[in-house]
């Protein structure tokens, strides 16, 4: 991959802004930011979660035994090569979830946002995409083979959009629009900024003359219009910059959104370049819920009649030849990161790679026992870990969020409803 | 549903009433309800014994539990019923009293009214340019999409609010010429014209260009004078045949019948971002015969013409690939120029604009006014702001209140902006506005423009019409006359589909229908993909409503009626005769053994309540009890241990909720949901009838609702139909919370009783219910 060497925007200082709020703050670029991932002197953190949106067939998943001398189970077993580099967990979930495939969205925040108040869903990548702000292009990167996952969720209550197109992602990432268009959305920013403190000044007026009710709704409105001038702040930040050159070739075309084996290596090849040139640090990826034929090798029936497998052999086989997909995918990934070196070690070193689904057992549209693994971002792994509480009930997954968030650099005690952390 | 914890505190307060205002009913409590709510055992979570402690929402419950029949449960002893009236009265009466603040506040446009709203405001034609296109969707969990609480804002909207406003408002004044535009005509180089698809398939000849590609493949004029400026109707002459039918051996697709070329409009976009085309007519080829169309097309300011190969392969090398195994075509196929069947054309002509009226629609609208307006002359501007204003904010406006936005647009002006751009400017701002985006309704009785907005946005999902706005500001509206006559105006405008389809779409779940859809490998489930019935079905049940509505039929009709509409694919699915053309919906009167009419023979209904692999009893006893009727069963307490059905064993799904329900926790509930599913399972997941799940295990109809034993699905909807008031206040409850725009608490339901008393007589008709629900406080007041 070339680099091409970028221009460091000035910084003002005094306009560093920082926003309070849930605890999180949302901050500008710093200096030492742009310069690239590869070189910059203290190493950086990143996150990617993964997630299948139909869970794993528990029989094939998880491994029979515990601790580090553990045997892989069949479908982690491209995983043997990084051994090492991961931790595979039993009896972790999200206590009070039981939202069946409804827990697609919960994933990452433990909260059920049909039944949340706004602001109180707000998922893990959200929180670490707020603390990285515009330091990187993109606060954060989300994409979806499939169809949605919406587990992403800002701190407002709105889900996060997700790319579907790993090409449109690549476009996004990497390809400059044409000069006209930028200076035309250079226009449109300085312009939406002043229409802002328009519409704000018209708001106020109101304050005082509604009833509390209307009141906490104009609030709402007030607020989102803080954070639409912090976000313009940071893409005007960027808006002279360059995007980064890098090999890719986007001439490839897949069969249809069902061709994961031409898409999910495009998808994670597009994660790892956006990774070395430091364009985000923060990145959802997932395969979605669907009942369409994946075409895959011996894939002849829909993604979720195979998980309602009725203990069929022949269905059996085919999810847990896409399960195994899911993970030799994953682990195609991570070697890539473990073979770029950089200062301080390796990407995978300095990258958290999250792998979980909302369903335990989607035969039984179970959202306990979740298949979870963590890889990477410089834990010590190797080893099935039996979370398996001594009250008897599971670890709650927001105890290891707020592990990995601690770990990206945020001081937080407790993601959501954590009970504590989790330490491996 | 997001409710703010402020709300919360608001909307769910105890009575404030003493121990003495339950006195006359604390005796039936203890008697019927405290056994199993009480000290010892708290079912459900409930507790009845200290009813000063109680809150409005669980007050609520209560009332639904009684007024469905559904507590005390059919196996304990139950009250006389003027001993359940009078329960049922004193609570309402209580709540009537009680003074809550039951507002949910503020109301932002939904993503429905924000599209309509625009094209409405600016005089957009409908059907190609949506400015919603822009907004993200609505992430509505519960209850309606018109929902306050649900309706929350943020950053990206905002912005995605700010770019559609200003996309919408350069379409509308798309030009500051006085005069009319004269048109054109582009001769198109057709052998240097374009094609996405890829250079295999798309060959540019001297004088012609052909396309051997289906699917998403399209071809279009090169130059970028191919965009449309100006909106208006253009005449498109084009030169077609198509070509290479027999190029191999076998014949390609299409194997049979002429090859079809489509044609259809593209949005020209500068940034990075896609757009799909939207197709628009189809036309027969003659084989290597050219053939001259020639028709008119409307082109929105941006968009330009594409043609399709609309019955090709979407992957040709495919064809190639299989016939080589097959050895019906030669190896060296694959090596070679692909020369299957394709579209030529030969000639592209496109002449205009044809403006039928002069200025346009949108330009007249958008100023109010009969002129383009001379915008650099002050006193113009002012009224123009002023005018936008009135009608963007749906209410009176002082010119002290548009007086910084003037100041704006002066503003742009002075800083290099054209006086039409910094119009356009400054309506995006009114736009962003939290005076356009959201309704506001003071307090108490709304005043004649926000009952003009309510009325407009329940019935519409839109603003207020002329006539509505006149009304309004004359005072007029609050007439009960008046007000009654404008009810049946916007009922009687085929604008009301907009709340016929939102509101049945969203009461009985259709917008599920295509989460989970059939397996398209499985032979049984072909039908949904080779008949289209996935739409076929969503059309069925909205005419259905509309029919009822239109017809002022009963609300029982719902559950039971001898007819419903249909086409050819779900005659098929239905095994009825049908006489009419493929795609024509026709009104059909079913057989007496049918087993269709009402909702529960729905195609639509049946899908959605399955997953699309299997039927679920449970799922569909869930949505009986919770969208049908109101009476949503409680979600289970702590997951129990689930029913994973095994298909190599000969148990059914009976069987194994049989089991089920024996465990004591799960019974309470079960005996409620599954025998209602039970009657469904004569369908199988798409809807088709039948009696056995496989050779050996056979369908087995039997149930029990309310103490009554059923044999089938006619059976149990007879015991619906013999009562049908505790369905038609569900339904009057779902389309007030539709209409007011958040959920009744306990203290409206006083309301909801008299509506159903004044509606019995006739049987629930309808559009009677909805008149009723208009004129009173429901809609009337905050």
């Amino acid at each position: 991959m070339k680099m091409n060497s970028q221009a460091i925007p000035k910084v003002n200082l005094s306009r560093r802004t920082f926003l309070k709020a849930a605890g999180v703050s949302i901050a500008l670029p710093t200096l030492e930011s742009i310069a690239g991932a590869a070189n910059s002197k203290t190493p950086l953190m990143r996150m990617v979660c993964i997630s299948s949106a139909l869970g794993m067939n528990p029989e094939a998943f998880f491994p029979k035994n515990f601790d580090r001398g553990y045997e892989l189970s069949p479908t982690l077993k491209s995983l043997a090569p990084l051994r090492d580099d991961f931790t595979v967990f039993s009896h972790m979930d999200h206590p009070g979830i039981y939202s069946k495939h409804g827990a697609m969205s919960s994933l990452l925040s433990g909260i059920n946002a049909n039944a949340a108040s706004a602001g109180e869903n707000v998922s893990m990548d959200q929180v670490a995409a707020a603390h990285v702000g515009y330091q990187t292009r993109f606060p954060s990167v989300h994409i979806s083979l499939g169809g949605g996952q919406g587990m992403s969720w800002t701190r407002s209550g709105i889900k996060v959009r997700e790319e579907s197109d790993p090409l449109d992602l690549f476009r996004k990432l990497f390809v400059n629009d044409p000069e006209a268009a930028r200076q035309a959305r250079k226009a449109d920013l300085n312009q939406q900024s002043s229409v802002l403190d328009l519409v704000r000044g018209q708001a106020k007026r109101l304050e005082n003359s509604i009833n509390p009710t209307d009141r906490a709704k104009l609030d709402e409105y007030l607020t989102a219009i803080r954070e639409a001038e912090t976000k313009i702040q940071g893409m005007q930040r960027w808006q002279d910059v360059p995007k980064p050159k890098v090999e890719f070739d986007d001439s490839v075309h897949a069969h249809g959104s069902m061709d994961y084996a031409t898409l999910s290596p495009l998808m994670f090849d597009l994660l790892y370049l956006a990774i070395q040139s430091d364009s985000s640090r923060v990145f959802t990826a997932g395969f979605g819920m669907h009942n369409h034929v994946i075409e895959l090798d011996g894939i002849t029936t829909g993604y979720h009649g195979l998980t309602h497998h009725g203990n069929l052999p022949e269905r059996l086989k085919q999810l847990r030849i896409i399960d195994a997909f899911y993970i030799e995918q994953m682990s195609r990934f991570m070697a890539k990161l473990k073979n770029a070196k950089t200062d301080h070690g390796n990407l995978l070193d300095e990258t958290m790679v999250f792998f979980g689904s909302g369903l335990g057992d989607a035969s039984r549209h179970s959202n306990r026992d979740l298949p979870l693994i963590l890889a990477g971002g410089g834990f010590k792994h190797g080893a099935h870990v039996n979370a398996m509480q001594k009250s008897g009930y599971q670890t709650p997954l927001n105890n290891l969020f707020t592990t990995m968030l601690q770990k990206f650099g945020i001081e937080i005690d407790r993601f959501n409803n954590a009970t504590g952390t989790f330490g491996i | 549903m997001r409710i703010h914890p402020l709300l919360i505190y608001l909307l769910v307060p105890s009575f404030s009433f003493g121990a003495e205002d339950f006195a006359s009913i604390q005796p039936l409590v203890q008697t019927y309800c405290v056994r199993c709510h009480g000290p010892e055992k708290q079912k459900g979570d409930v507790r009845l014994d200290r009813l000063t402690e109680l809150d409005t929402s669980t007050w609520k419950a209560v009332y639904e539990q009684l007024a469905g029949g559904l507590m005390p449960p059919d196996d304990q002893r139950q009250p006389a019923s003027a001993e359940r009236k009078q329960l049922m009265q004193h609570v309402l009466e209580l709540a009537k009293k009680d003074s809550v603040v039951t507002a949910a506040g503020l109301r932002r446009l939904n993503k429905r009214e924000y599209g309509n709203t625009v094209r409405d405001l600016l005089g957009l034609r409908k059907g190609i340019f949506d400015p919603s296109e822009y907004i993200y969707d609505d992430d509505i969990d519960e209850g309606f999409d018109t929902a306050a609480d649900s309706l929350v804002i943020s950053n990206e909207l905002l912005m995605e609010y700010m770019d559609s406003a200003e996309k919408s408002l350069r379409q509308a004044l798309f030009t500051s010429a006085t005069t009319k535009p004269a048109s054109q005509v582009i001769d198109v180089n057709v052998g240097r014209m374009n094609g996405d698809g890829g250079g295999r398939y798309i060959n540019n000849h001297k004088d012609h260009i052909i396309c051997r590609c289906g699917g998403k493949a399209m071809i279009y004029d090169g130059q970028s004078t191919r965009t449309m400026q100006i909106p208006g109707r253009y005449t498109i002459t084009v030169t077609a045949a198509g070509v290479d039918r027999d190029a191999y051996p076998v014949r390609f697709e299409p194997a049979e019948g002429p090859v079809i070329m489509g044609i259809g409009i593209k949005q020209d976009v500068l940034a990075s971002v896609s757009s799909k085309g939207k197709l628009l007519k189809t036309f027969e080829l003659k084989d290597e015969v050219d053939q001259t169309f020639q028709f008119d097309v409307w082109f929105d300011k941006g968009y330009y013409p594409y043609f399709s190969f609309v019955n090709g392969s979407g992957k040709p090398i495919t064809q190639v690939r299989s016939n080589i195994r097959r050895k019906k075509i030669a190896p060296s196929a694959m090596q070679e120029p692909y020369r299957g069947p394709g579209i030529r054309i030969s000639k592209f002509r496109v002449e205009g604009p044809f403006l039928d009226e002069w200025p346009p629609t949108s330009i007249k609208t958008t100023y109010d006014s009969g002129e383009i307006p001379h915008l650099s002359d002050a006193a113009v501007r002012e009224e123009v702001v002023l005018r936008f204003a009135n009608r963007a904010f749906r209410r009176s406006v002082s010119k002290e209140e548009v007086a910084p936005y003037l100041d704006y647009l002066n503003r742009q002006h002075t800083n290099g902006a054209s006086w039409l751009d910094a119009t356009i400017k400054t309506f995006a701002a009114m736009m962003s506005s939290v005076d356009f985006l959201y309704i506001r309704e003071g307090t108490g009785e709304l005043d004649a423009y926000a009952l003009a907005n309510r009325l407009s946005y329940f019935l519409w999902s839109t603003m207020p019409d002329a006539d509505l706005f006149a009304l309004a500001k004359s005072g007029k509206l609050k007439e009960p006359t008046v007000f009654r006559q404008q009810i049946s105006r916007l009922m009687d405008d085929k604008m009301s589909t907009q709340f016929c389809n939102s509101f049945a779409d969203q009461w009985l779940s259709l917008d599920k229908l295509g989460s989970m859809p059939p397996d398209s490998k499985a032979k049984e489930f072909r039908p949904y993909y080779t008949d289209k019935l996935e739409p076929a079905m969503l059309e069925e049940t909205r005419r259905f409503f509309r029919h009822v509505l239109q017809e002022n039929r009963s609300v029982s009709e719902f559950i039971d009626s001898d007819y419903s509409f249909v086409n050819k694919g779900l005659a098929k699915l239905y095994g009825v005769p049908f006489k009419g053309e493929d795609n024509e919906f026709v009104k059909v009167t079913f057989p007496p053994n049918a087993k269709r009419g009402g909702l529960l023979g729905h195609g639509s209904i049946l899908t959605l309540t399955a997953n699309g692999v299997e039927t679920s009893p449970v799922e569909r006893g869930v949505w009986v009890l919770a969208d049908l009727l109101g009476t949503p069963p409680p979600p289970p307490p702590k997951e129990v241990p689930a029913v994973t059905p095994d298909l190599n064993g000969a148990e059914t799904v009976r069987d194994l909720l049989e089991k089920h329900r024996s465990d004591k926790a799960c019974m309470e509930c079960h005996r409620k949901i599954d025998p209602l599913g039970f009657a469904l399972e004569a369908y199988d997941p798409i809807g088709t009838l039948r009696t056995k799940y496989s050779e050996t295990q056979r369908v087995d109809t039997k149930g029990n609702y309310l103490g009554k034993d059923f044999a089938d699905v006619d059976e149990l909807k007879q015991i619906l139909t013999s009562d049908i008031r505790p369905f038609a206040r569900n339904l009057v409850v779902r389309i007030a919370e539709y209409g007011k725009g958040r959920k009744l608490v306990v203290g409206d339901l006083k309301t909801v009783e008299e509506i159903l008393d004044q509606t019995a007589k006739d049987d629930f008709r309808l559009k009677d219910l909805i008149r009723q629900i208009a004129e009173s406080d429901l809609l009337k007041m905050r």
